[in-house]
């Protein structure tokens, strides 16, 4: 299997949360990205930190959810993978 | 002197350079939130690089334009010994520089180590001390040559990453090509065209057919959903 480049992997996490109803706790949200927990640390602190994400605290459990942002990248997210393929960057 | 010579030139001239800047600012401008929502490094090397181009070509629209504003005969010494004239002067050599390093760096920057692509500061330093050396001795020779590298190592880069892309992103790797080459050149002929504009019009007529050609990919790469 080929190996996901960032954007796919981003695009991949914010796709399981948005398939969640946009709400979806961390473990669940782990397993289906298919990384391994650090990587998957890292790529959501990178998330949170972009606010393309956001955590949520209910009744004492936490959920994140995609922001406004969030949900215009997986709009976007064809145009900016063409931009990058075409642009050869 | 020139601008009596041919005036008219000199204001196509000045327009033509507008039409390469504005093209440069509006391919900053469309790529502005692709960058803001993806944080691609590839795409900000690529928006700094069409930047510091447009930064270049309106400074040099300036310099330019003293040509035709200043009273006959006191044009040479005033460019020289002029302290604006020199920050121009000073600001095209830096923002082109600039321009070509980031035009690498966004083919370039998956192979780079993140701890230099970090140091931002130094290669900003490197470009500083080129256009400062520029100014002071009122030689773009260190410059030119200095861009030359560059062109050449974009050329090497190019070639090893020619064998492994798409077709339409070969073509690409030529278009870059130009617009270095084409900078070099216009650079060698602002010397000569100090009498004449014709050949920088020439040069102009060619950058603007290439980056209205990359405005056009850009704005077709843009309307895919």
């Amino acid at each position: 299997m080929k190996k996901r480049d960032r954007l796919e992997v981003i695009y991949d996490i914010l796709n399981a949360i948005k398939n969640n109803r946009n709400s979806i706790r961390i473990t669940p949200l782990i397993r289906k990205s298919n990384l391994s927990s650090k990587r998957f640390l890292k790529y959501y602190e990178e998330l949170l930190e972009t606010k393309l994400v956001q955590k949520i605290d209910s009744k004492n459990i936490k959920y994140t959810s995609l922001t406004e942002k969030g949900l215009a990248f997986i709009e976007k997210y064809k145009t900016i993978k063409t931009f990058v393929e075409d642009f050869g960057l | 002197m020139a601008p009596h010579l041919a005036p008219f030139a000199f204001y196509i001239e000045l327009i033509f350079s507008l039409i390469v800047t504005m093209t440069c600012f509006v391919i900053y401008h469309k790529t502005k939130e692709l960058y803001i929502l993806s944080k691609h490094k590839g795409i900000e090397y690529f928006r700094k690089t069409f930047l510091f181009f447009g930064i270049a070509f309106l400074a040099r629209f300036f310099l330019r334009s003293a040509i035709v504003i200043l009273p006959r005969g006191a044009k040479p010494i005033f460019l020289r010994m002029n302290p604006w004239m020199g920050t121009i002067s000073f600001i095209v050599s830096y923002a082109s520089t600039m321009a070509l390093i980031y035009l690498i760096y966004s083919i370039y920057y998956k192979k780079i180590n993140k701890n230099i692509l970090k140091k931002t500061y130094i290669i900003h330093a490197f470009a500083i001390t080129i256009a400062l050396s520029s100014m002071f001795f009122h030689n773009k020779i260190i410059m030119l040559i200095l861009q030359f590298l560059l062109f050449i190592l974009f050329g090497i880069i190019s070639l090893k990453k020619y064998r492994n892309t798409k077709k339409n992103t070969k073509n690409l790797f030529l278009v870059y090509l130009a617009i270095i080459g084409l900078w070099i050149i216009s650079n060698i002929l602002e010397v000569l065209s100090f009498f004449t504009p014709v050949p920088s019009i020439i040069i102009y007529t060619i950058s603007i057919i290439i980056f209205a050609k990359i405005l056009d990919k850009v704005l077709k790469s843009l309307t895919i959903k």
